[in-house]
């Protein structure tokens, strides 16, 4: 299996990788870290894609508790706003001030330095294991491709 | 000398310049599928466009983030604080015919900046997207101060039907201060009216606009005393609240609270659709609305259909208002200023709690007394 899916909106390319678990519904992405134990938690493309150019985000400080759906902050795109709610429960042990500062880039760089927060997870066995996996990922894909288009989210 | 560089992802928008190049709102490259994203509650039937030339524009307005001399790069500044992207303007025009193919667009609306080559190329942009899109309606946003009678003929032969004019201060002190001589600008108060009287003339009744910004510094008297004015002399006025613009000269001036907002948006409402009469309205000594008078049914039709509340914009061909700008001058999180659509009930209790028209209305008054 290719280690990403990829996916098109009108001719613009988008990439969801498959080396990271992600929320249902709200198209957050989790990537665990086996070294700490720690959890990164950032937006996906396509959840990225439906909200546009992010004007603004703020996020839960360090030292935040959040179960899992409750809010890790706000994300304000140019003309819409977007929930950003935890994937997982645990602690938030740090968060990318860096994206605070240039929300850009959130969008532009998704799975990398647009990373929102670390979680220290405090049942990440068993929440992971509602999320999306790597063998659900491409069903997953197109079935939220469909939804979007049907709710018109995207083109 | 320390040496300045335009960084290398913005050289390019350095030579893509007019008539070549537009600027669009980011709402409108949404609604043509140019960049992703939505619009909160709304859609955006207006494509606006935005003459783009390296040095920005030549005027020094306070508040405008185009403003010659705002610190940093043209390119790096906001108009209306989101960014406005650029694109071929043959680009926006195939947009433009593939979007009117499938459904309407409502309106396009070029706006000029202060520059040499501003008339010339508001004819080619003009030009490229009629023909590709030749039904869609077209809308010239124009620098009075560039214009003379043969300019704006030229406008209208070109195809434009409406003309609108920033003349944003409500009164010849705020326009100088904001725009004029104050600000080492170039434009002139009297000049626009001229301009403005010429335009209403050539294009006819409430086919001209002027946008008028709540929150220069002018007081509720100055800008209802405008509203009568235009009333009278049957040209369009356009409200935009004062936002303001990180890195302009008026970036620390506070946005007008809420509730006066909504009292001058329902009053510029009376004014234009039942005749209110300016002996309804006293002012007190700082020229700010103390009493409104004007029957319970008239407050309570107009309140409840939610349209002094709306944004103030050009129509599309069948009359309907197309230039919604949604969230042009306040962020999707914040409470509405104008409302891109028609509120609905619950919008319409929420701008009632806003407004606390019970202050002014003559009749809570005389109840109160």
């Amino acid at each position: 299996m290719s280690n990403t899916q990829e996916f098109k909106i009108g001719t613009d390319l988008y990439s969801i990788p498959a080396d990271r678990f992600y929320g249902r519904e709200n198209h957050m992405w989790a990537s665990f870290d086996h070294v700490t134990g720690n959890v990164t938690i950032g937006m996906d493309a396509l959840g990225l894609a439906a909200l546009g150019d992010l004007a603004y985000v703020s996020l839960q400080p360090a030292g935040t508790k959040v179960e899992r759906g409750e809010s890790l902050g706000t994300l304000e795109a140019a003309k819409m706003t977007g929930d950003l709610t935890s994937p997982i429960s645990g602690e938030i042990v740090e968060r990318n001030d860096l994206t605070v500062r240039n929300p850009a880039l959130v969008n532009q760089e998704t799975y990398t330095n647009g990373w929102l927060v670390v979680i220290k997870p405090s049942n990440w066995e068993n929440e992971s294991a509602q999320m999306v996996n790597v063998d659900e990922l491409p069903a997953w894909v197109d079935s939220e491709l469909k939804r979007y288009r049907q709710q018109g989210w995207i083109d | 000398m320390a040496k300045v560089t335009i960084p290398a992802d913005q050289q390019a928008e350095h030579f893509q310049i007019s008539p070549d190049y537009v600027r669009i709102s980011m709402a409108a490259a949404i609604e043509l599928g140019l960049k992703p994203g939505r619009i909160e509650r709304s859609a955006c039937d207006c494509i606006n466009l935005l003459q783009n030339y390296p040095e920005g524009c030549y005027a020094n307005c306070t508040y405008c983030g185009l403003a010659r001399e705002r610190p940093g790069m043209p390119e790096d500044n906001t108009f209306i604080r989101v960014g406005w992207p650029l694109y071929s303007t043959d680009l926006i025009a195939e947009k433009i015919a593939e979007r009117e193919a499938k459904k309407e667009v409502g309106r396009v609306c070029v706006s000029q900046v202060q520059d040499h080559r501003a008339n010339a190329d508001m004819m080619e942009i003009v030009r490229r997207v009629h023909e590709k899109a030749p039904q869609v309606p077209i809308a010239a946003l124009v620098s009075a101060t560039l214009l003379n009678e043969a300019k704006l003929l030229e406008i209208r032969d070109a195809g434009v039907d409406i003309i609108g004019i920033g003349l944003d201060g409500a009164t010849e002190e705020i326009f100088d201060e904001a725009r004029g001589k104050k600000t080492r600008g170039p434009h002139k108060w009297d000049y626009h009216w001229e301009i403005i009287r010429m335009a209403r003339k050539m294009f006819g009744p409430m086919n001209v606009n002027c946008h008028v910004i709540v929150g220069l510094g002018e007081t509720d008297r100055d800008l209802f005393n405008l509203f009568f004015q235009l009333r009278e002399e049957q040209i369009a006025g356009y409200l935009f609240a004062f936002n303001p613009e990180p890195g302009t000269a008026t970036q620390d001036l506070p946005r007008q609270p809420l509730d006066r907002h909504r009292r001058v948006q329902l009053v510029k409402y009376l004014i234009e659709n039942y005749e209110l009469s300016p002996a309804a309205i006293t002012y007190n000594e700082a020229g700010g609305l103390s009493k409104l008078d004007a029957p319970e049914t008239m407050l309570d039709e107009a309140i409840n259909s939610g349209l002094p509340f709306m944004t103030n914009g050009c129509p599309d061909r069948h009359g309907v208002m197309a230039c919604n700008r949604p969230y042009g001058s306040y962020r999707p999180s914040e409470e509405y200023r104008d409302y891109p659509f028609v509120p609905n009930a619950e919008d319409v209790t929420i701008i009632r709690g806003q407004m606390r028209l019970d202050e002014v209305w003559a009749k809570s008054i005389s109840a109160a007394q």
